[in-house]
């Protein structure tokens, strides 16, 4: 039965692949480089209609509907419909533009940011949106604390904001926030209703949200289904949609599906019109045609391996670079498959002041190797080097039980024996990540990250945040405090860069790759567009 | 004991000294499989860990007669080296919850009165707790690896053989020969051992057989969330948990280690049940 | 009976208390913190600081003294209050009154298809068997033996693995049956089956081993003897007498069923009991996992119950406890009586 099934599933794959080669060339070039602008799907249809039920599968858990308490990605992409943001980051040229904010002044020092608001906005439940209503916001932002992580981080240092007219209001840092602006465009300072801000965390995690958003939410049942309705009159889009006015589809269900397997076969089988959380086997399945792929990089920081300067052999910095020179980035993505492409740098190409330092990440293995001899490093019985009785044998930890990190770290583990150093794999369950992280308890580690702001250096190499390499103080420190209250973008940048060089140059990260995320439509979904963090909007979307 | 004789066919047969064709099958099956345990370089000369990304996800063909992993390497290797540890891994999980459930059970079952109440309600609260938290809390105390994980769902079986065992005994407890041996004056602890528990030992057995590839897959289980040995060591289970998000496109990854386990379960099983002596016998 | 019920009332509620007892033990023992687990944000950009750690820690009561935390979680709990989630906030009674009606569906159904496909699997093995009470048959059909073999497969294929080939066929191809199983009838087709399938092996190894035993019994002969038929014997005589130990087994299943179908509700996304337990013990959501273990303690202290009252009515011979222990007292009294005559 068994042999009888792969047969016919081989035969199906190879007849899928020859007639569909004119699809798997446009979706070639619609969307599979690392590196390419989001698309949305044009192919077909013409003038959009309004109506219909779009039944979306996503990938991860949503336990929480509420768009400031939300931390996975699936929460983030359901949420994303129901508010508005001051600010909105156009997908095709990742421009910032107005959105609930009509126009924006930053104060030189970046403390000071004050909004004009559009008029005639109004929220689901009928308040309309004022100074007052953005400031309660941001208040009770602030007031969720930890539970809020992501609007907490946007909103460090926050003091206050200050109502100046019905339609003007003032936000005030008590340090210079440099990456605020970009943060109003995020989901996580999305604008809520009073009565939302007004309510516990609980019940806003549970559905009690308003927002003033394309979507209302219909309902919610945790870790199965959030249904959302369009909202009339909406006549607020953000800049650089496609349209005007109230969104196309009368109702989008999203459904929870955690199964890598079943996502795949529920779009080609009808049970879904989207899917997200593509794997690379689904992209592989999908090359020859079956549904539109839209695929964009992930923005943040590059999956790297970073090392602890303190630990006694990797405090060399000899041993880091041979480590580094060590790693074959092509294999890994040869074993990674489709969505991956080698990280140039410890931010991700499509990150905000990202520079390519491809040039200083080449593979050497025998240059490592002849490092590490110079070292006084000499092979042992079993390949592993040993000088002094150490053993060069190092641990890395990674969260989560990801495969698609373990795939890659068996690779770096093969490459490293291979010079004679000995890896050991250490998975950690989600539940001690953070505890191993500020214990230090590794001599490698695993990081990654997603957001288009890259303050998030800051906040993984320094002591205050993860310090992901122990680093005490020194110049790398200076640069990343300097960065984050750096309000000039070019000065920034040049800031970003340094830091990245120094990153890579002394050892301290090894970048292994950076991944898309995708997700694939059937032919009758028209509209959706990946917004710059690689998630879908829906806002233009409508079936044909 | 037993007031029945084998069907005269069957007496015949085994008076020849003919073996029913299927437990031929399975003792070659178990035979070769330990074989592999011990000497899996007999099988194939492919490297376990040596991974090829260019060739990754190539499914059965005379090359890799498994197909390769996701990693390239090739499957068949990997199911050989992964047996020793997976049948040893396998084989301490059970022989923990068949020890320590089935002692607990004859007490209970034996002793009655307080002592069966205390087990029995100790046994209802292992059962109550998840396995999962168990068998965290066991492998947090003994560390990691196989084998500590293999311990750990072994004490998760313990109230599962407890309870059968207890249930058996009680209704042997209740056949003649049994009461006549107590009547007779025969001391408990030779009760115990001479009369309950060879007769009460049958569906424990059975379930033990069966329980062989639930604890293999338990095992696995906690491997795959970090517990067991550390990639790239080839682990049975694990090699079938693995292929789960492979499954659409490379179905051989969970499929055939998995057949392996199955078969192995089946062997073992029909062995158990031949030394048992129930081919067509009842029990003594 | 009137001294036995609440004697096991009584015994039910330290069940109850012993469970709440250990897992707490067992979940402070664990490395981990769940506030950090919590606060760690996954979409990157956020690291909570020591004072929004503490703050949270203080909203959920985790810097209190471990008794002190102990006796309140336990005087809230006698109140039905089991605190609130700490991943989402959420009531844990909520959590569970969220997961439990699937749960108990999907359990019920699973439960019956696995009742059904055991009896009939192990009664047609029987049948086939070569057993004398048949009268003779010859060696064994290897119809017979394969059936004998069928419980071991079916506990040995991953649960997954079903699901999947599963939803392959009926859902994908076939368009029978939705993948996604939450909704209503249909979608309770498949996972039922996948449930049943480990469980019915396991009932069928058991049955089929104990009626096997039972049809060795001298009055299994008498019966076929005295002219009845071969289904009659079956059904009136060794059915009734190899149910115990099947009901026993059943009985731990149950609990599995409600408690432990973790992977089948995975695969075919339905919330579930089994479900939410894992992502509370990975996440060591305390007050969440506390909750849910009362839960399984209180299904196991029920069908424990329900079993110790039902096997007696299966079997009148069997007593609630022991003979062997009440018989040896009255033979060693006999004993001692006579020898001191």
């Amino acid at each position: 039965m068994h042999s009888t099934g792969a047969d016919t599933w081989n035969l199906r794959a190879l007849q899928k692949a020859a007639l569909g080669i004119v699809g798997a060339a446009l979706v070639a070039l619609a969307g599979c480089a690392s590196d390419s602008a989001a698309h949305s799907s044009d192919a077909g249809g013409g003038t959009p209609r309004a109506g219909g039920t779009l039944t979306f599968a996503l990938g991860d858990e949503v336990r929480c509907i509420d768009p400031q308490q939300a931390g996975d990605g699936a929460e983030l992409t359901a949420a994303r419909g129901l508010v508005d943001s001051l600010t909105a980051r156009d997908p095709r040229t990742g421009r910032l533009g107005p959105w609930l904010a009509a126009s924006w002044q930053a104060s030189a020092d970046a403390r000071s940011f004050t909004f004009t608001l559009r008029p005639g906005i109004t929220f689901s439940d009928g308040t309309a949106l004022t100074a007052t209503t953005v400031k309660a916001a941001f208040d009770a932002d602030v007031a969720l604390g930890a539970r809020a992580i992501l609007a907490a981080g946007y909103l460090s240092g926050y003091r206050g904001s200050t109502v100046l007219a019905p339609d003007r209001v003032r936000v005030d840092f008590s340090r210079p926030n440099a990456k605020f602006l970009e943060a109003t465009s995020t989901v996580s300072l999305g604008i809520v209703a009073p009565s939302t801000s007004a309510r516990s965390a609980e019940q806003r995690c549970a559905g009690g949200i308003v927002g003033s958003g394309p979507f209302v939410l219909t309902s919610f049942t945790r870790g199965q289904q959030v249904t959302q309705t369009v909202r009339r009159g909406y006549a607020w889009s953000a800049a650089g949609s496609a349209h005007q006015g109230q969104a196309h589809l009368e109702r989008i269900v999203f459904r929870i599906v955690t199964e890598d397997g079943v996502r795949l076969g529920g779009l080609q089988s009808r049970q879904f019109a989207g899917i997200s959380n593509l794997t690379s086997q689904d992209r592989q399945a999908l090359s020859g045609g079956g549904g539109t792929v839209l695929s964009r990089a992930i923005p943040g920081l590059a999956t790297s391996i970073n090392v602890n300067t303190s630990r006694p052999i990797t405090r060399d910095r000899a041993v880091r670079l041979a480590l580094a020179s060590a790693v074959d980035r092509t294999q890994i993505i040869a074993a990674l498959g489709p969505g991956y492409s080698a990280a140039t740098s410890v931010l991700s190409s499509t990150t905000t002041d990202y520079t390519d330092l491809h040039a200083r990440l080449v593979t050497d293995a025998g240059a490592a190797a002849r490092s590490l001899d110079g070292a006084g490093w000499v092979r042992g019985g079993d390949g592993i080097r040993v000088r002094g009785g150490v053993r060069l044998q190092l641990t890395v930890a990674w969260f989560g039980e990801d495969p698609v990190t373990r795939s890659a770290l068996e690779l770096v583990q093969q490459q490293l024996k291979a010079i004679g150093v000995g890896l050991t794999l250490r998975p950690v369950p989600t539940s001690g990540a953070l505890a191993t992280l500020k214990g230090g308890d590794y001599d490698l580690v695993v990081g990654q990250s997603s957001t288009a702001d890259p303050d998030i250096l800051r906040i993984y190499y320094t002591v205050e945040g993860l310090n992901a390499v122990r680093l005490g103080d020194g110049p790398l420190r200076t640069v990343l405090l300097t960065q984050s209250t750096q309000a000039d973008p070019a000065k920034r940048a040049a800031l970003v860069s340094q830091a990245q060089q120094h990153l890579i140059g002394d050892g301290y990260a090894i970048p292994l790759f950076e991944q898309s995320a995708a997700v694939a439509l059937s032919s009758s979904v028209h509209g959706v567009v990946l917004d710059t963090l690689a998630r879908p909007l829906f806002y233009d979307a409508w079936l044909s | 004991m037993s007031v029945l004789e084998a069907a005269p066919g069957e007496a015949a047969a085994r008076a020849r000294r003919t073996y029913p064709p299927g437990l031929v099958v399975a003792v070659v099956v178990l035979a070769l499989i330990l074989l592999a345990a011990s000497v899996p370089g007999l099988f194939s000369g492919r490297d376990p860990l040596a991974a090829d990304p260019v060739h990754r996800l190539r499914p059965p063909s005379e090359a890799h007669p498994f197909g390769t992993d996701e990693l390239g390497r090739d499957l068949f290797a990997r199911v050989l080296h992964g047996a020793a540890l997976s049948l040893s891994a396998a084989a301490i999980a059970l022989v923990i919850g068949v020890l320590c459930g089935v002692a607990l059970g004859l007490i209970a079952g034996t002793a009655g009165g307080r002592t069966d109440e205390v087990v029995m309600r100790a046994t209802d609260v292992l059962l109550a707790i998840p396995a999962l938290l168990v068998s965290l809390a066991v492998v947090t105390a003994l560390g990691f690896g196989t084998v500590r994980t293999a311990v750990a769902v072994g004490v998760t079986g313990i109230a599962g053989f407890a309870r059968i065992t207890r249930a058996e005994v009680l209704r042997v407890s209740l056949a003649p020969y049994t009461e006549a041996a107590q009547v007779i004056g025969v001391r408990r602890a030779a009760v115990l051992l001479r009369h309950v528990l060879p007769n009460a030992w049958g569906p424990v057995f059975g379930y033990a057989a069966v329980q062989f590839g639930a604890s293999l897959l338990a095992v696995s289980t906690l491997g795959f969330l970090g517990y067991g040995a550390p990639p790239p060591t080839p682990e049975w289970g694990s090699l079938v948990a693995s292929g789960r998000s492979y499954f659409a496109g490379a179905w051989w990854l969970s499929t055939l280690p998995g057949l392996v386990i199955a078969a192995t379960v089946l062997a073992a099983n029909r062995i158990a049940r031949a030394v048992h002596g129930e081919d067509g016998v009842v029990p003594r | 009976m009137a001294r036995y019920l609440p004697r096991r009332l009584m015994h039910a509620a330290f069940v109850l208390w012993a469970a709440f007892t250990v897992s707490f033990g067992l979940l402070y023992l664990l490395p981990a913190d769940p506030v950090s687990t919590m606060a760690l944000g996954s979409a990157g950009g956020g690291v909570p600081s020591a004072e929004q750690i503490a703050e949270l820690r203080a909203a959920y009561g985790f810097d209190r003294p471990l008794p002190e935390q102990y006796l309140s979680r336990l005087t809230d709990a006698l109140h039905g209050d089991f605190g609130a989630s700490v991943q989402t906030g959420q009531s844990v009674t909520g959590l569970i009154a969220d997961a439990l009606p699937q749960t108990l569906q999907l359990a019920a159904a699973a439960l019956g298809v696995a009742l059904l496909g055991a009896l009939v699997v192990s009664l047609a093995t029987v049948r086939a068997l070569p057993l004398p009470s048949w009268n003779g048959r010859g060696s064994a059909s290897w119809f017979g033996r394969g059936l004998r073999s069928l419980p071991a497969v079916g506990v040995s294929a991953p649960g997954f693995w079903v699901g999947l080939m599963l939803i392959q066929f009926f859902s994908f191809r076939w368009k029978l049956f939705p993948a996604v199983g939450n909704d209503d009838r249909s979608g309770l087709v498949l996972p039922a089956l996948t449930l049943a399938l480990p469980t019915g092996a396991i009932l069928t190894q058991v049955l089929t081993r104990s009626m096997i035993t039972v049809l060795g019994e001298p009055y299994i002969q008498t019966a076929l003897a005295t002219g009845a038929g071969p289904i009659r014997v079956l059904v009136r005589h060794v059915l009734r007498n190899a149910a115990i130990p099947a009901l026993t087994v059943g009985g731990l299943l149950v609990g599995e069923l409600v408690a432990g179908a973790v992977t089948v509700e995975t695969v075919f996304s339905r919330t579930g009991v089994g479900r939410a337990t894992a992502t509370a013990v990975s996440t060591q959501d305390i007050p969440a996992v506390q909750g849910l273990v009362v839960l399984g303690a209180l299904v196991f202290t029920l069908v424990s119950l329900a079993l110790d009252l039902l096997l007696p009515l299966v079997d009148p011979r069997i007593a609630r406890t022991a003979r062997i222990a009440r018989s040896a007292r009255t033979a060693r009294t006999a004993r001692t009586a006579g020898a001191s005559r």
